[in-house]
């Protein structure tokens, strides 16, 4: 089942008196039940692609294809996970959580059992009353996957959503992820992620797609037939790796 | 061939620019010499003579700004000690109405000055500087201390005698906001000049030649299309030096920053133009430099001189007898304002304390209706601005160049159109102190809004949050600390405003509305001192009041909440 489609999306940038061109006729098609990496060195516009998919972003030309029907504008199925969190520092952790609820024009009641019930799934008991700035990162991210939750989206973007974070809190939440991706609880039917860490995309991911830079091009699709959990010292990780690091390394020339 | 022409056309051309430019000067000093210090004339064919002189008054009052505010900010930020009585200082300084002091500054620097002509000069220009410069040492002092740890480490690291940390430390650092604050600088200080080239005290009206009497003048003999001219060639000078010399500045400024906050300003674009003229300027000083490379020797070099021990010892000294010195300035003031004390209680009259109350509460509401009605039309105007950025960009540089048209010119204007009105003069007050408020709001609010980080806007926009939600949880918050800094200025230019805008004369004939400005100007020209002493003192103890006790708390508590760094 088809649940993403991304018909030949270009982007154009405007730099001075020439236009630069970002991405270049991408094509991609997600299904339900996938986890999609998106790989490719920095400058690459996978995060452009990523706001794409959002509607936060119009394409130059090409189409988003959502469940058989086009996109234009912000599309309300999709949730975001910033890298930089981005929680409004004047709210505390629930008014963060409960932000899009009052855009959909809930009752505070509704608003608030519903933000309880996530706050509780991704581990921020006893800082629902916390201000951002009283969090550590790995707090703040909690936050910003709750937020994203929440909204009971069934696609979730995830923008580097561990770079901003130390090594340990990184990894913690990484697992955090996948139990909540194989709990089965959530609403979500799929998650794409742009990250520039191989590891951690053959990790999480069960495909990797590679991105060119300049113009930002696919030029690989991998997937991950790993069992879960996954061991990053097997052969069959390192042959992954050797294989995804190659195709990265030879778009930079 | 031809690159030997095209050599020699240059240094025709460069060379008939330099002397266009001597003789310029000269025409310039021959008629300083001719006509007299005090402008007589109305003609157009004098303008450009005045617009000149108001120039050289500014661009004096600078270099006195910048050497002080260097040297103050730098004194401030590298001492805890001397941070803590410097500050206060400042802060006082910053929030005072200084065009209240003009006529105390005036009969200072007569009393100093045996040629009246120069006191005169002197108090106008010393007016003109404490308009710039408590800004200016403000940015010097904040940009000092946020200089970041890592790099003065290393920078010490280099050089462990910190001989040279002056010039490449500590310098650089402050040229952004130097140059950032200076720009508000200048148009304080064209504020200040249009106010004080023209001034009565007591019997005696002095008249300076500039631009801003020429203004004041035509205005008050009804001439108004030379009124119109005037203020149109000082909006012209002012643009011309936006364009000539603070963007290329600021442009050049960019270099020194640590890093790049963005929306903390806008890019600024040099025009090819401008750039082509300050080349063309740089070959003309070059090559007069050129023959006296070498010859003249190598210039001493501030390392080794600072390396020498006689130079350690001079410094050592020379910081000892400037202490001694300010001590004793201290001291002969307070003992003069303790000789002062029984004179002032004689003169003062327990109905003078309540008038000046009164007065004050009267301009206080008059400030109030203004603040509101600033309020009112630059929150919705800087929203626009933010959701249009095309239409912005041809807009706010429109309303970049009204805002720099010093209030006070407008008001003879104003009062001509407003006078007929019943409670004409009022109404005229009011707008007149609103255009030294509004553009203040304007534009920190617009720049709180354009400063707003793009994840958080997105995230608002992913999740679905549109307009009055979105102004509610995002806009609003996120412009609150710009806008209390932006309300603070604005009082400050308020209440400047105010000390001119309800007592003017125009046609000979005096028109007044009862508060603490015309209170302030209708006690010295009769005379009474004492009202005078009393209504300025209170005037300045309240402002410092309601900034202590009730704006900064206010402003303390929602920089804390709603600052950006989550």
């Amino acid at each position: 089942m088809e649940l993403l489609k991304l018909n030949n999306i270009v982007q154009l940038f405007p730099l001075k008196n020439k236009e630069v061109v970002v991405l270049d006729r991408v094509g991609l098609s997600v299904s339900k039940g996938e986890f999609v990496a998106l790989v490719g060195p920095s400058g690459c516009g996978k995060s452009t692609l990523l706001r794409i998919i959002a509607g936060l972003v119009k394409p130059s030309k090409g189409d988003v294809i959502f469940e058989n029907k086009k996109i234009d504008g912000i599309n309300p199925n999709v949730s975001i996970v910033f890298q930089t969190f981005g929680l409004l520092p004047w709210l505390d952790v629930t008014e963060n959580i409960m932000l899009g609820l009052e855009a959909r024009g809930l009752g505070l009641k509704e608003r608030l059992r519903k933000a309880f019930k996530y706050i509780d799934l991704v581990g921020l008991e006893g800082f629902e009353e916390a201000y951002p700035r009283e969090l550590s990162g790995g707090m703040k991210q909690r936050v910003g996957i709750a937020r994203a939750l929440v909204m009971e989206p069934e696609l979730l973007l995830m923008d580097e959503p561990f770079s901003a974070l130390d090594a340990f809190t990184a990894q913690n939440l990484r697992e955090e992820i996948l139990r909540l991706w194989s709990s089965g609880n959530l609403s979500l039917k799929s998650i794409i992620m742009v990250t520039h860490n191989i590891e951690e995309a053959i990790y999480l991911a069960n495909r990797v797609v590679v991105l060119s830079t300049h113009p930002g091009r696919i030029i690989g699709d991998v997937p991950i037939p790993l069992e879960r959990p996954r061991d990053r010292n097997s052969v069959e990780f390192n042959k992954l790796y050797d294989k995804i690091y190659s195709m990265v390394v030879t778009t930079k020339l | 061939m031809d690159k030997e022409r095209v050599k020699l056309e240059n240094l025709v051309l460069e060379l008939l620019v330099l002397f266009s430019l001597i003789g310029f000067a000269y025409i310039f000093y021959r008629r300083e010499a001719v006509s007299s210090s005090v402008i007589a004339n109305l003609s157009v064919s004098n303008l450009p003579f005045y617009t000149f002189r108001s120039l050289l008054r500014m661009g004096i009052a600078y270099v006195f700004s910048l050497i002080f505010s260097i040297a103050y900010g730098f004194a401030a930020a590298t001492s805890k000690r001397r941070e803590a009585v410097m500050l206060p200082i400042l802060d006082i300084f910053q929030s005072v109405p200084v065009l209240g002091f003009f006529p105390a500054a005036i009969f200072f620097f007569v009393a100093l000055i045996p040629n009246k002509v120069i006191g005169i000069e002197a108090a106008s220009i010393f007016l003109i500087f404490t308009s710039q410069v408590w800004n200016m040492a403000f940015g010097v002092y904040e940009s000092l201390t946020t200089i970041p740890k890592d790099l003065k480490e290393a920078y010490h690291f280099f050089d462990p005698d910190g001989t040279l940390s002056f010039v490449r430390l500590y310098l650089p650092a402050t040229i952004p906001k130097l140059v950032y604050n200076s720009i508000v600088s200048w148009s304080n200080g064209w504020y200040f000049l249009v106010a004080c080239e023209i001034f009565a005290v007591g019997s005696s009206s002095y008249k300076l030649p500039g631009i801003g009497s020429f203004i004041m003048e035509t205005a008050s003999e009804s001439k108004i299309g030379l009124t119109f001219l005037g203020i149109s060639v000082l909006v012209v000078v002012i643009v011309l030096l936006d364009l000539f010399v603070w963007k290329p500045l600021s442009q050049w400024s960019r270099r020194f920053r640590y890093s790049m906050s963005p929306g903390e300003e806008e890019e600024t674009e040099v025009w090819d133009v401008v750039s082509l003229f300050w080349e063309f300027i740089g070959n003309i000083f070059r090559k007069f430099r050129k023959p006296f490379i070498g010859k003249i020797g190598n210039p001493i070099s501030l390392r080794s001189l600072t390396r020498r021990k006689w130079f350690k010892v001079f410094v050592y000294y020379l910081n000892k007898v400037l202490l001694g010195a300010i001590i004793i300035v201290f001291i002969v003031l307070i003992y003069k304002f303790v000789l002062a004390i029984p004179l002032l209680i004689k003169a003062l009259k327990f109905s003078d304390i309540l008038i000046s109350i009164k007065a004050i509460f009267y301009s206080f509401i008059r400030l109030f209706i203004a603040y509101l009605i600033s309020l009112t039309w630059t929150v919705p105007v800087a929203v626009y601005l933010f959701y249009h950025q095309k239409s912005a960009k041809i807009i706010s540089p429109i309303l970049q160049i009204f805002a720099s048209i010093p209030a006070v010119s407008l008001f003879p204007l104003i009062l001509y159109y407003f006078i007929r009105f019943p409670h004409g003069l009022d109404l005229s007050a009011i707008i007149l102190i609103l255009t030294g408020m509004q553009w203040y709001l304007l534009f920190n609010i617009y720049g709180g809004l354009k400063a707003i980080p793009n994840d958080l806007k997105e995230v608002v926009d992913s999740i679905g949050i549109k307009k009055l939600l979105k102004f509610k949880r995002l806009l609003l918050p996120a412009s609150l600390p710009s806008l209390m800094t932006g309300t603070i200025t604005a009082w400050g230019g308020g209440w400047n405003a105010l000390i001119i805008a309800e007592y003017i004369s125009l046609n000979g004939k005096t028109y007044s509305v009862f508060g603490v400005g015309s209170l302030l100007d209708k006690s010295l020209t009769n005379g009474n001192q004492g009202l005078f002493v009393v209504s300025l003192f209170l005037m300045v103890l309240i402002i410092f009041l309601i900034n202590h006790f009730v704006y900064r708390p206010i402003y303390n508590r929602i920089t804390e909440k709603f600052n950006m760094e989550g």
